[in-house]
């Protein structure tokens, strides 16, 4: 990576040209096939901007451009005996496989973080946040990556929208919102249930910043109950046109990113009504400011206000007063009313209609996942560099010790670094997926689950690093203390993830049932069929630390709880309560079920990668992966009661595991700085305790 | 102010016959100075004191300090710390746990002068120096803060580099920075208010080391101009907090009386003589640190309040908020029908009434302790414990508290999001938890190793005298009684502080004798061994309250019971050690499991009476927790 020194930001091409580097030239013959932004599109962003009346303060916390220059000259400034002598992998090759794909893109980005407009600020006023936030989407938009992306419904196109997304997110959560709202809900939705006609006609030109958007769907009263939102889309025949009003306070549309201020477009669900029949909720496109800013007529906008974090996204409030749209703006590739209004439909039932029109967030929820991963990274190594050059106390006369060398300190955050790793490597097969649009429902079920675990993982990750940098953790431009707060959303948002995990039982049980009853399991369950040599299995003479092991012990939990889950319905049923009292009050066995079930899919995604590169001869990668998916799996043996309770792991064995747990930690200990240097994060997206704390704080820097 | 109207539909666990008083319960709560808490809660509804948000670091700072000013003109602090008694430290807390649910940094701004300040110089100064300084404290004449803390050195307060050097000749200690990392960091109130300083120094006389002692050291002159030979930075932006200005010190060279020095145990003579009523220098460090004893006390009390202000908006809000309806076209049913919301905030809820009862309980040990000059073993090691459970009980809480109100959560307006925020900082301030866990569980091996030396019997007075004689497995696991519990957490107890002594023995062998890289081999052990203690105590602790709550008012009482019940059987099924180590059998487990969520239910039914037991008065909470849709109407625009 250059250093920060030799960057001239008028040196940043701000758009392609191909004759750049080898990445760019590669990526130029997609990404800049459509046309390079337009006068309409500057003068649209400039006026969008210039609504953020206030101006930009860059309080940028003091020698941020010190630390930066001192991290990238002498990154490694660590008190001796740290790095380990001989390394476990290659960096770079490890970097790759957790990137995925796009790699030069990324650090393209990377590298435009450094100009002045993308600098950390701290202790902004909500305006100025979102000031800041608007200039910052403008520059990158400039570069024109998200031209062709998703409108392009390539493999390629939708890698490189997540790729642009996730390294905007290493910077800013609300710039990643704020772009994946317009670009990823709203322009996704249009893509996906509007028609190709529809799609042709609009994704060129909200992908170029033409038209700038918001979806609104969630309602003050309606959040995770989607398909109970309230708002009126009634047809008019005379008219040929969709009368959308708002019929009480619980129905406006809250929550909505990029309304309040930035949006020209939003895509409205609401309840179809055509005559006197309401055909549920779908989605159309509704204009709500005029492109000079003003509001459109029958709309009502209000702000939602300061919120604990992602204060960059401008969230509004909607109202619509019998706002006209025409007949043509009703996303139709699966339903349409014809002039006269007769209502059609490719699916038979409300629900499966339902589905279909919800598509765009199981995309969101993958990314949202992926999201959260890459602050844990950050989190994590920032921690770990801090954990490595910070000492604490020490032997009588002796040198105080490295925090990193203390027991406590492992335990807090290398089993989260193994963690980390082991759900990059299974999200990068589902995202995979989703990019090939390989998967049915499993990706509702997959997505939902991941999206649980990851966040909550992350929050969990980002809590103890904070902790184990004490107060520095806490200070702002040390970026743990804010990230967690800006991230803390991800839990709720894209899916309540207690009510996604809901979901994914509510999926997966039938399977099950089918196969308890007919006596021959299938799919996911086939395993069950064995499921008396799963029972003798003898752990006691088996390696703790193979996969096989935690195979047989997710096994048997998953199998456990879905029986008790299962014979406990059945219980609930005859004793006459409804399905949904049964299920609510089986909510807590409900939840272990989908934990018991993700967590076995992502175990069996981990073995079938980590086969699939030993077989590629990646045996340095697989053996340091290895290490990572050891580590995890013991982590969630020993952490939850369930194994033991629902006997999957005998106690004898939790004992194993248990001390297992540590002694992994000490092995894994002298690898870990290489293990966050393959994140590959440069050191302007890290923080100063990262790399010389005391310089950064000495008074010659005052 | 709307008032609140609970949800009392038919979809709802439903309320017992004879549900707990809240005005009973709330007596049981805070039974002392409920005068003054009326008082104050009515002085918070002035403007100057209503929440807010977005404001700036600077506007935050202003804030803070004009609110203090408005509560010192109402003679709030009268006759607080200025006692120098007991009931002067109760009257104090109480305060402080009112104003604690309004603002974290008018707390810690106010903690700083007040508690570690003034506490430090109660503790450690003679009688001449208690009596000049703690009156103006108690006025504003005199605004400290605490330096301790320097860049290196946090949690090993030990080994701050912070020098101060007596000068024979001109009387004279001299305060010195002599490095970088020796700079005082996080300073609350340094940075641009704080007109004195307790500065934590190591003393050196005609070269001779004396460890750390204290020094009371002016940082600014009455018209806010710094002193030479010192120089202030800001911390500038943290994640929460913001109303406190954190600051750095560095000192050059700078010369104090002989008589600033802090002079109750040690004293230099004119002449450079040193002599102290406590000789070991251990046990002087040891005291040095009492004032934040202190603070840690506070921390576990107020940590409690602040969860239950979290909690109380989210049930409240989970009454009136609706989600999914049973059948097509029905009402939605109220959040609290579901099972996974009752789980997800009743455990906190009962949690919070437990260890509410035992922070008070610590509060008056310490109390007891002021007044006697002498902190007993067990309140150091409660005091440590109750501080890191406390606090990461308070943020597991609010963070539960957030989630189950979805993104209004997360909406600064309602109040728990920012709370979170502003709130973590106390997991890692006055001893990183970790270490605070770490602490009791090195108190635990010695006291495993005085009992192994006395064939395996603990001593009367050792904080484990209870293992002497464990219940062999009693009580009921379907009851989930009282004895069931104490038998179970005594057992795990037991276990957890065999297997530290055992597994140091067999580190110290395997380490060549070296005790701290032994000890290093068992800091896991060690956290378990010290939770399984703490989890036993705040049992004990609780059950007397249960009882005393009996002689008083029997629905509460009950109420009580259930939160102790609720609190136990989930302490038992997220900790799978119970499991691991026998401590339960598979069955008991099961049975537990289920226990959980009916315990849920029956307190879901009585959630109301209880969050109106905490009684936090309606302004001090959020929209949401009132009528949400209210106040988003459009009306209100």
């Amino acid at each position: 990576m250059a250093r920060l020194s030799a960057v001239n930001p008028k040196e940043l091409p701000l758009h392609s040209a191909r004759g750049g580097p080898i990445f760019f030239q590669a990526h130029a013959l997609q990404a800049s096939s459509g046309p390079p932004l337009s006068a309409a599109n500057q003068t649209l962003f400039d006026r969008a901007a210039r609504e953020f009346s206030v101006t930009d303060t860059p309080r940028v916390p003091p020698n941020h451009l010190k630390w930066v220059q001192d991290a990238e000259n002498n990154p490694d400034q660590f008190p001796d005996g740290v790095v380990c002598a001989t390394p476990l992998f290659n960096i770079s090759v490890m970097r790759r496989l957790l990137d995925n794909n796009h790699i030069e893109l990324r650090d393209r980005l990377y590298q435009l973080f450094k100009h002045p407009d993308f600098h950390p600020r701290y202790g902004l006023s909500l305006a100025e946040e979102r000031a800041h936030v608007m200039k910052m989407w403008k520059r990158v938009a400039a570069l024109g990556f998200m031209q062709n992306s998703l409108s392009a419904g390539t493999v390629e196109g939708r890698q490189r929208y997540d790729a642009v997304i996730e390294s905007c997110g290493m910077l800013s959560h609300s710039l990643d919102i704020k772009m994946s709202v317009h670009y990823g809900l709203f322009g996704a939705t249009i893509k996906l249930m509007g028609d190709d006609e529809q799609a042709a006609r609009w994704m060129p030109l909200l992908e170029r910043c033409e038209m700038l958007g918001c979806f609104a769907l969630t309602e003050l009263g309606h959040g995770s109950n989607a398909r109970a939102v309230e708002t009126v889309a009634k047809y008019q025949p005379s008219s040929r046109t969709f009368i959308i009003y708002t019929p009480t306070d619980s129905a406006q549309k809250y929550w909505i990113g990029g309304a309040f201020q930035t949006a020209r477009w939003t895509v409205c669900f609401a309840q179809l009504t055509v005559g006197s029949v309401c055909h549920g909720v779908h989605p159309f496109l509704v204009r709500i400011r005029n492109d000079d800013g003003s509001v459109a007529k029958g709309i009502t906008l209000a702000d939602c206000g300061h919120k604990c974090g992602l204060n960059g996204v401008d969230n509004g409030r909607i109202w619509f007063d019998n706002v006209s749209v025409p007949l043509g703006h009703m996303l139709r590739r699966y339903s349409q009313v014809s002039p006269d209004g007769v209502y059609t439909s490719k699916f038979s039932s409300p629900d499966e209609r339902f589905g279909a029109s919800l598509a765009s967030l199981s995309g969101g929820r993958i990314s949202v996942a992926s999201g959260c991963l890459n602050q844990a990274k950050i989190g994590l190594t920032i921690a770990i560099r801090y954990a490595l050059s910070r000492r604490a106390f020490g032997p009588r006369d002796g040198e105080e010790v490295r925090l990193l060398d203390y027991q406590s300190h492992q335990y807090r955050l290398i089993p989260a670094l193994a963690t980390t790793y082991s759900m990059q490597i299974v999200l990068n097969d589902l995202h995979q997926k989703w990019h090939r649009q390989e998967l049915g429902k499993q990706l509702h079920v997959w997505s939902s689950g991941f999206k649980a675990l990851m966040t909550w993982h992350s929050l969990a990750t980002l809590q103890e690093a904070r902790e184990a940098c004490g107060g520095q953790g806490y200070k702002s431009e040390n970026r743990i203390g804010p990230i967690k707060n800006g991230h803390d959303v991800a839990v709720t948002y894209e899916g309540d993830n207690h009510i996604l995990l809901q979901a994914v039982t509510k999926t997966v049980l039938p399977e099950f049932i089918r196969g308890v009853r007919n006596g021959v399991f299938q799919g996911h369950f086939a395993y069950l069929n064995e499921r008396g040599a799963l029972q003798r299995a003898d752990l006691s003479v088996m390696d703790a630390r193979s996969l096989e092991y935690a195979e047989i012990v997710f096994r048997r939990r998953e199998g456990a709880v879905f029986a008790k889950l299962a014979k406990q319905l059945e219980k609930m049923r005859q004793s006459g309560m409804s399905a949904l009292e049964a299920f609510n009050n089986s909510a807590i066995v409900v939840e272990e079920a989908a934990r018991a079930h993700t967590e076995l899919i992502m175990l069996e995604l981990l073995q079938r990668r980590l086969k699939s590169l030993d077989a590629e001869g990646q045996h340095d990668i697989v053996h340091a992966l290895q290490m990572c998916a050891t580590l995890y799996t013991l982590k969630c043996m020993d952490s939850s009661t369930v194994f033991v309770r629902s006997g999957a792991l005998p106690a004898t064995e939790a004992d194993r595991v248990h001390n297992l747990l540590l002694s992994c930690c000490k092995e894994m200990r002298p690898y870990v700085l290489d293990f966050v240097k393959a994140f590959g994060i440069p050191a302007h997206l890290l923080a100063p305790i990262a790399f010389d704390y005391v310089g950064h704080n000495s008074r010659a820097r005052l | 102010m709307v008032q609140w109207t609970p949800n009392t539909d038919t979809d709802l666990p439903s309320c017992p016959s004879s549900p707990p008083s809240p005005d009973a319960l709330n007596k049981l709560l805070f039974p002392t100075n409920r005068e003054l808490r009326e008082k104050l809660f009515d002085l918070l509804k002035e403007p100057l004191f209503r929440r807010r948000t977005d404001i700036s670091v600077r506007q935050h700072r202003e804030l803070t300090t004009a609110r203090i000013k408005r509560l010192h003109q109402e003679g709030v602090f009268r006759n607080t710390i200025a006692l120098q008694k007991p009931e002067g430290s109760r009257r104090y807390d109480n305060v402080i746990a009112v104003l604690t649910l309004l603002d974290h940094s008018l707390e810690v701004k106010l903690g700083v002068s007040f508690g570690l300040f003034g506490a430090t110089v109660h503790k450690l100064g003679s009688k001449q120096q208690r009596d000049f300084w703690i009156p103006r404290l108690e006025n504003f004449e005199a605004f400290g803060c605490f330096a301790l803390t320097e860049l290196g050195h946090g949690s090993n307060v030990r080994g701050i580099e912070t020098r101060a050097t007596y000068l024979p000749e001109t009387r004279q200690f001299e305060i010195h920075t002599p490095n970088e990392t020796a700079q005082k960091y996080w300073i609350g109130g340094a940075a641009d208010s704080a007109t004195h300083s307790v500065v934590f120094a190591k003393l050196t006389i005609r070269g001779i080391d004396y460890g750390i002692h204290v020094f009371i050291v002016r940082l600014r002159r009455p018209d806010g101009t710094i002193e030479p030979g010192i120089r202030i930075a800001d911390c500038g932006e943290k994640a929460g907090l913001n109303g406190v200005d954190n600051g750095r010190i560095w000192f050059t060279h700078v010369r104090i009386p002989r008589e600033d020095m802090l002079s109750g145990l040690s004293q230099v003579a004119p002449d450079g003589t040193y002599s102290s009523s406590i000789p070991s220098a251990n046990a002087r460090f040891g005291v040095m640190l009492a004032a934040l004893t202190g603070g840690r006390v506070g921390i576990a009390s107020n940590a409690i309040g602040t969860a239950m202000l979290g909690l109380t908006i989210a049930i409240r809000y989970s009454f009136q908020r609706r989600a999914f309806a049973p059948s097509e076209g029905s009402l939605e049913v109220p959040l609290l029908f579901y099972t996974s919301q009752q789980r997800q905030l009743m455990i906190p809820l009962a949690t919070s009434f437990v260890y509410g009862f035992c922070a008070r309980d610590l509060s008056d040990d310490w109390y007891r302790a002021i007044e006697s000059g002498s902190v007993s073993k067990r309140t150091h090691v409660v005091s440590a414990g109750y501080k890191a459970l406390f606090t990461w009980f308070m943020q597991d809480a609010l963070q539960a508290a957030r989630e189950a109100c979805g993104g209004q959560g997360y909406k600064s307006d309602n109040v728990i999001a920012p709370l979170k925020a502003d709130r973590d900082v106390m997991l890692t301030f006055e001893g990183a938890n970790t270490v605070m866990m770490l602490q009791v569980g090195k108190t635990l091996l010695a006291e495993f190793g005085s009992a192994t030396r006395n064939s395996g019997r603990y001593d009367e007075n050792s904080i484990l005298s209870a293992l002497n004689a464990i219940p062999r497995k009693s009580g009921s696991t379907k009851q989930l009684d009282s004895a069931f519990f104490r038998s179970t957490f005594l057992r795990l107890e037991k276990e957890q502080v065999v297997a530290l002594g055992n597994q140091y023995s067999k580190a110290l062998k395997k380490r060549g004798g070296s005790e701290f890289h032994a000890w290093n081999d068992c800091l896991e052990q060690a956290e378990k061994a010290a939770r399984a203690h703490m989890c036993r105590v705040i049992h004990e602790t609780f059950e007397c309250h249960v009882k005393k709550a009996y002689e008083i008012d029997e629905h509460s009482a009950d109420a009580l019971g259930l939160c102790g019940q609720l609190w136990g059987a989930n302490s038992i099924q997220q900790n799978a050690d119970f499991l691991r180590l026998r401590c339960i059998s598979i069955n008991d487990a099961t049975v537990i499991a289920g226990g959980v969520g009916d315990l849920c239910e029956k307190m879901t039914a009585i959630a109301k009476h209880l969050v109106e037991g905490i009684g936090i008065p309606q302004h001090l909470l959020a929209p949401i927790a009132v009528n949400y849709v209210k106040h988003n109407s459009r009306a209100r625009l």
